[in-house]
């Protein structure tokens, strides 16, 4: 096959049990790879309403047909299971050069089973797989991981392991590949740790096959120019902290809890500061030109140490003016801590800004947390987020995150998130469509299923009013279902949902790489079918309308000075129409003619 | 009149001061315009791609007051 590897790869951690399969035709025609592929798979083979922590669930790695395919930016690999944080069906995307070796060792997923009854990491050396005693690694940091594996290995394996968090099943544990870089969200790596498994390391010494490669350097030619775009300098001098600026400057930024928009100490902590304070090199993920990875250090003065790659804007915001920490040297910490820990810095910082303002408000006490925990005060954050990493004392309740915090602390409106997983770094009220998409994404607060910033902030292809729910359910729709094609491609969203034209370059890449051609609308297309198989996976466990929310502070409380002053989010409005033009029930749920349309019937 | 100015990311390169400042302070002439500022600087208008004025968005035609904290900031994305 043409982009695939042609194999799926199956271990059942119970039985200690190793299943090559060849890859079905069709489940590739109708979902691509990626996060497509893989929500089929665990809608096909595994019970929905299963306890994300055990055996029962699938925790599925996957990549796309363009990984590794010569394309621009296709370094991308996904972790699919159903999330203990949120319930629902949820992906979690990393870079990296893991993927690399993964797409090359010949799979196109591996799809883990069961629960093994001691410690374990699966070794893959191309063909050769083989589940390895991982009992001295329990405990180990996710960078000691990579380098103890890599030399009871190959020098060349590529490693995704876990941390403490993943281990003591923290609900917002990532799993870290290559050291730094992270599929944190959803909770993945406390599904990994409920299986005992450690690590997946591996070899790929293969290549993949391209059915026209003329037509695709020729479509690479075109989307080449992005590198040479004012944004593509930007990104890989600045990287996605450059967006700091942006955000605090238009009021934007979420800030004290999403209490406010801007920060006073926003520009200590924004990408030039740390070209000037921390950087040691842009980093690039494989095949990837723009290098937006900030590998850094800490300087002698800094009263921390450490090194590693960090801060991304996202964790600007989580760790930093969400929680008032105005010091980019213990921001970058935490940042660290989160990485050998096997963390994910946007709950573990929408966590502490939960704690935070149920502290504030006398919810929860000094007694409670083992030490008082104010707006800003960097050092408890940092002791905090080990203990919950390691699960000690109060971390092990923090570890169930900040929705846990807010409910059973008798304030559940404080948690800014929706479906459990707390919110990206920008502010609902400033840009509603985004806060459509919160509350519309299948696995809750993320801003990954479909990014609005380009069109609402940056007014691409043409200004758009952030404020009104004018157009929002159309562009919302638009975004998710380029997203998802994006994500079961395999290539990251970046180039793909930047460039103006990028679903048409994608569409033509693919076309190239597989050797069938498909129009934007064709690709389109299936990025809807992955969505709504989505969607009708949380519907199976429940989720509908009701679950499709927004906290109170976003659709009551009017946002402060700057550009939405005065302005809420009109979720309910907005939903009417969103799920009209989807074509589901009022309730949320997707209707019968819908997916017969996209063949899910 | 008194403006503070803020360069963002790449922009850093025309401060005044220097490149690693924070913001800084100009002085223009009562009725001058965000583009005025602009030529002041030397900074082409296209590597401008949002003027943020008092946190809201202003255009290069929009006039400033005494006071104003103007920020300029090139194409930027997060994520």
């Amino acid at each position: 096959m043409n982009g695939w590897m042609g194999t799926i790869l199956t271990v059942d951690l119970t039985a200690e049990e190793i299943h090559k399969e060849r890859l079905d035709p069709e489940l590739a025609r109708m979902f691509v790879g990626g996060r497509g592929m893989a929500v089929k798979i665990l809608f096909d083979r595994m019970p929905v309403a299963c306890d994300p922590l055990g055996p029962e669930n699938m925790l599925v790695f996957v990549n796309g047909p363009m990984t590794m395919s010569g394309a621009l930016s296709s370094g991308r690999y996904m972790v699919v299971t159903k999330s203990p944080l949120t319930g629902t069906i949820c992906s979690s995307n990393a870079g990296g050069y893991f993927p690399a070796a993964f797409k090359t060792a010949g799979y196109d997923a591996i799809v883990i089973c069961g629960k093994s009854e001691k410690p374990v990491y699966l070794w893959i050396s191309d063909a050769h797989v083989e589940l390895r005693n991982a009992e001295d690694l329990w405990g180990m940091d996710t960078r000691k991981t990579v380098e103890v594996i890599a030399r009871a290995t190959h020098r060349q394996a590529r490693v995704a392991c876990i941390g403490p968090a993943g281990e003591n099943q923290v609900r917002f544990a990532a799993i870290i590949n290559d050291a730094d870089r992270a599929a944190a969200r959803s909770g993945v790596g406390a599904v990994m740790g409920s299986k005992n498994l450690k690590a997946i390391a591996i070899r790929g010494t293969g290549g993949v096959n391209i059915a026209d490669p003329e037509e695709m350097l020729r479509v690479t030619v075109i989307a080449d120019h992005i590198k040479k775009s004012d944004l593509g300098f930007a990104f890989k001098e600045f990287g996605t902290p450059l967006f700091a600026d942006v955000m605090n400057a238009a009021n934007i930024m979420p800030t004290k809890n999403f209490q406010e928009g801007f920060f006073e100490d926003a520009d200590v902590i924004n990408g030039a500061e740390i070209i000037d304070r921390t950087l040691v090199r842009s980093k690039s993920c494989y095949g990837c030109p723009l290098a937006c990875g900030r590998n850094t250090r800490l300087p002698e003065n800094a009263m921390y140490r450490g090194r590693g790659d960090g801060p991304e804007y996202e964790t600007i915001y989580s760790l930093g003016s969400n929680i008032l920490v105005g010091d980019l040297d213990a921001l970058t910490k935490m940042n660290y801590i989160c990485n050998e820990m096997g963390m994910d810095t946007m709950d573990a910082g929408t966590t502490l800004a939960t704690l935070m303002e149920l502290f504030e408000t006398g919810r929860v006490t000094e007694v409670d947390i083992g030490f008082p925990l104010p707006w800003g005060d960097a050092e408890r954050c940092i002791q905090l987020l080990q203990m919950i990493a390691q699960g000690q004392g109060f971390g092990r309740q923090a570890g169930l995150g900040g929705k846990y915090l807010a409910d059973a602390y008798g304030a559940p409106e404080v948690f800014m998130g929706s479906k459990g997983q707390g919110f990206a770094g920008y502010h609902p009220r400033a840009m509603v469509g985004q806060g459509l998409l919160y509350a519309t994404s299948p696995e809750g607060g993320n801003h990954t299923t479909g990014n609005t910033i380009q069109h609402e902030i940056n007014g691409i292809p043409e200004p758009m009013d952030p404020l009104t729910p004018d157009g929002k359910p159309e562009l919302v729709i638009m975004r998710q279902n380029e997203t998802a094609f994006v994500e079961a491609c395999g290539v990251c969203v970046f180039p793909y949902m930047l460039m103006e034209e990028g679903i048409e370059i994608l569409a033509g890449l693919y076309s190239a790489v597989v050797g069938i051609h498909h129009s934007e609308n064709a690709v389109r297309k299936i990025g809807e079918r992955v969505f709504n198989l989505e969607r009708v996976f949380n519907s199976r466990l429940g989720f509908s309308r009701k679950d499709d929310t927004l906290p109170r502070r976003l659709t009551e409380v009017p946002h402060g000075e700057g550009i939405g002053e005065g302005n809420i989010v009109p979720l309910e409005k907005m939903l009417d129409r969103y799920y009209a033009l989807r074509g589901w029930g009022p309730d949320g749920v997707p209707a019968p003619a819908k997916l017969a349309e996209l063949g899910l019937g | 009149m008194r403006i503070r100015v803020t360069l963002s990311g790449p922009l850093r390169e025309y401060y005044k001061s220097n490149r690693s400042a924070k913001n800084e302070f100009i002085e223009m002439p009562q009725g001058a315009n965000v583009s005025d500022l602009l030529a002041g600087y030397g900074i082409p208008p296209q590597k401008v791609h949002l003027v943020i004025v008092n946190r809201r968005k202003a255009a290069v035609h929009d006039l400033l007051n005494d006071g104003d904290h103007l920020w300029l900031i090139p194409l930027a994305a997060g994520g």
